[in-house]
């Protein structure tokens, strides 16, 4: 087993974050896979900030993206699979884009952890819950203090914990199951926690219940939170901030009541016209198409062959994303040049 | 296609009471299975998937069943499919008793009940082009000769927004939403006259979800289809189904017009339900008193009484005991809680069961 000493402090406390600089800070990255056909571009460009204490949605559909854009930043990619490239990726005052495999594993168990869709493939089926989150926390007994296992099945509401301990993962639903990979996740109390399609597999009345988790875990104790979900209405009940993915690349980003009460990207918008929701069955519209093929982008904006509102100019410069109002940007030609005119007034 | 005309989806639409015979009946069916039986030294146990469920689906109507997993939807699924023998109970088909069908009728029935499931490219042959596919069911009960089979094909494949030139292809070249497109063309190319669909939506995208509903909805309409939707998404179920079916611990707690049970849900659970789907609007919030603690409970270790009360926040003292009936409780809809019944509790024999609406 592979065990971490916590490196003296001394080395990382002068690269601390300073208390308005945001937790996570990347810019400008980029993800290439090799395929049959050359490098594909699966995340291209991108660039976004999370606060401390904030929770920060990336929506998309399969294949815009946001998980890749989620393992990059983890740098659980294997190596030799693809290409990460970026500007900066700073984690908690920390540049980390030049880091190695071993700098990038300190990271892992103390700042920066993951949970992920399936719970039970995250968890070892041989081993007890016990163990499995005594071995998280004890790779974060320097950052964390000893606590015992129970006490963090306590805390993330699992029904009688002293028993949980001893059982194996095929014991417990598929709702316990991810509150153990939470706890296990949390034992380090990480500055940021990625949670990719956490509650995709599991039941809407268990995902209201992992949700409010989250929600809880974060107010007390301040942990950032990248949640990467397909789902607009998990992003409305739960974050503070959505950026939204097309075929790699944010094409709205700000406040969750802003964009989704007032999209401005003519995707954002279909996507929300699209989506069927309780006792709205009549204004149900339909987007016609499917994303591009990532190996055969359309020239100029990505979206341009779908989109209802295209014109020639959009079908050759590709848009980038540009601020339209304090908080919010939308990479779109005709919304910035919109924006454009009415500023002077 | 089949002998139904447009007006009978109509009719059944309509409150009035239709002397058409119900497509699907069902009484008090029940499907039990035997789990490790071997396994386990103390004898296995019985497992109780769908419990005495009592429903009547009629010609032309969509009818949707929702509930969380393990809830038994599925399983009656397979049931209305004739893929699993039920335990007891009655089901009929068009008023003839399933268990009294002899091999020839089941054919027969086949031809007249297909099936479209959740994860497309599982439900498809990746060695077979996709004209061979679609045509297989056609194949099999020896509808046409090769040439007419060939043209069926072209024209499905049109009809569910396909390019009939791709129909050399091979499943693994099509997306998601096109798969699903293909499994839609194959069940309907024997001209069914109902269509049994478990979760088919829930495998995709959001735009690509939003048009395959509307296919749904467009060949219904056209062919005046009978359809049987299963799913977890309450608003997909709002939008497709006339009536609703919600399901519990593998019980029916509530039926009705899809609107009025979604929208204004009356059983506990199915308020709990839907307000547990989360609203893309930020400013909807549920109310937190109906978030519900603890999970559905196993099958194999049921709770007495309603199988809801351990979690039901207006649990009442004869809830732990007495197991409530699916009860009238206003126009065309049903729900099996205590709290609709304040007289005297309903009587354990079948009589006191569900009188039919529609």
């Amino acid at each position: 087993m592979l065990r971490l000493r916590s490196k003296g402090g001394e080395g990382t406390r002068s690269k601390e974050r300073r208390p308005d600089e945001p937790v996570l800070s990347v810019s400008h990255l980029t993800t290439e896979f090799r395929t049959g056909s050359g490098w594909v571009k699966v995340v291209d460009d991108i660039s976004f900030d999370v606060a401390a204490g904030e929770i920060l949605g990336i929506v998309g559909e399969s294949g815009s993206g946001k998980s890749v854009t989620c393992l990059s930043l983890m740098r659980l990619l294997k190596e030799g699979q693809g290409r990460i490239t970026a500007k900066s990726v700073k984690v908690d005052g920390e540049e980390t884009r030049d880091y190695g495999t071993k700098a990038m594993r300190r990271l892992r168990g103390t700042k920066m952890s993951m949970i992920l869709q399936d719970p039970m493939s995250s968890l070892n089926p041989t081993l007890t819950i016990g163990y499995q989150v005594n071995e998280a926390l004890g790779r974060a007994k320097g950052s964390g203090g000893a606590r015992r296992p129970v006490d963090s099945l306590r805390e993330v509401h699992l029904s009688s914990p002293e028993q949980r301990v001893s059982q194996y993962p095929h014991v417990l639903s598929g709702g316990m199951r991810q509150r153990v990979c939470i706890a296990m996740a949390l034992a380090s109390r990480p500055r940021i926690l990625f949670a990719d399609e956490p509650t995709t597999a599991l039941d809407v009345t268990i995902q209201s219940q992992i949700l409010a988790l989250l929600r809880r875990l974060r107010d007390e104790h301040g942990t950032s939170i990248v949640l990467v979900t397909h789902d607009l209405g998990v992003v409305a009940q739960t974050c503070d901030k959505v950026a939204v993915m097309y075929s790699g690349r944010i094409v709205e980003m700000g406040p969750v009541r802003e964009v989704l009460r007032n999209p401005q990207h003519p995707y954002t918008k279909g996507l929300l016209a699209a989506l069927p929701r309780i006792g709205k069955t009549d204004e149900l519209k339909i987007m016609e198409g499917q994303p591009p093929d990532p190996r055969a982008l359309p020239p100029g904006c990505r979206f341009g062959p779908r989109c209802p509102e295209v014109d020639g100019e959009c079908l050759a410069v590709d848009p980038p994303l540009v601020t339209i109002e304090p908080n919010h940007a939308c990479a779109c030609l005709r919304i910035q040049s919109r924006a454009m005119s009415e500023a002077p007034l | 296609m089949t002998g139904l005309n447009v007006s009978t989806a109509k009719q059944v639409e309509g409150t009035g009471a239709t002397a058409q015979s119900a497509v699907f009946e069902l009484s008090q069916v029940s499907k039990e299975f035997r789990v490790g039986a071997r396994l386990w030294p103390w004898g296995g146990a019985t497992l109780r998937a769908v419990d005495d469920v009592t429903l009547r689906i009629d010609p032309g109507e969509c009818f949707g069943i929702v509930g969380e997993s393990g809830c038994g939807k599925s399983t009656l699924a397979k049931l209305l499919l004739l893929l699993e023998p039920i335990s007891s109970g009655r089901l009929a088909f068009h008023g003839q008793d399933v268990r009294s069908f002899s091999r020839r009728d089941v054919r027969r029935f086949r031809r007249k009940v297909q099936a479209v499931l959740q994860d497309p490219y599982s439900s498809l042959n990746p060695r077979m082009s996709i004209s061979s596919i679609i045509s297989e069911p056609m194949e099999a009960l020896g509808v046409g000769n090769r040439k007419e089979r060939e043209e069926r094909v072209c024209t499905l494949m049109e009809q569910v927004g396909l390019n009939p030139d791709f129909r050399r292809r091979f499943p693994h070249q099509f997306s998601g939403g096109q798969q699903q497109r293909v499994a839609i063309a194959r069940a309907l190319s024997v001209e069914p006259e109902v269509l049994v669909l478990d979760e088919p939506t829930s495998a995709l995208d959001v735009s690509v979800r939003t048009q395959i509903i509307r296919l749904l909805l467009d060949i219904k309409s056209k062919y005046s289809l009978t359809m049987v939707f299963i799913s977890h998404d309450l608003a997909v179920v709002e939008q497709i189904s006339d009536r609703v079916g919600v399901m519990y611990a593998g019980e029916v707690v509530e039926t009705g017009q899809a609107k009025d049970v979604i929208r204004t849900a009356s059983h506990p659970y199915t308020q709990v339900l839907t307000a547990a789907v989360p609203s893309p609007d930020p400013d909807e919030r549920p109310p937190t008193r109906l978030l519900l603690d603890g999970e559905i409970p196993s099958p194999l270790n049921l709770p007495p009484g309603c199988r809801f009360h351990p979690r039901c926040s207006r649990a009442l003292p004869q809830c732990a005991a007495d197991r409530p009936q699916l009860t009238l409780i206003e126009a065309s809809r049903e729900a099996a809680c205590h709290l609709f019944v304040p007289s005297a509790p309903p009587s354990p024999g079948a009589n006191g069961k569900v009188a039919k609406v529609s």
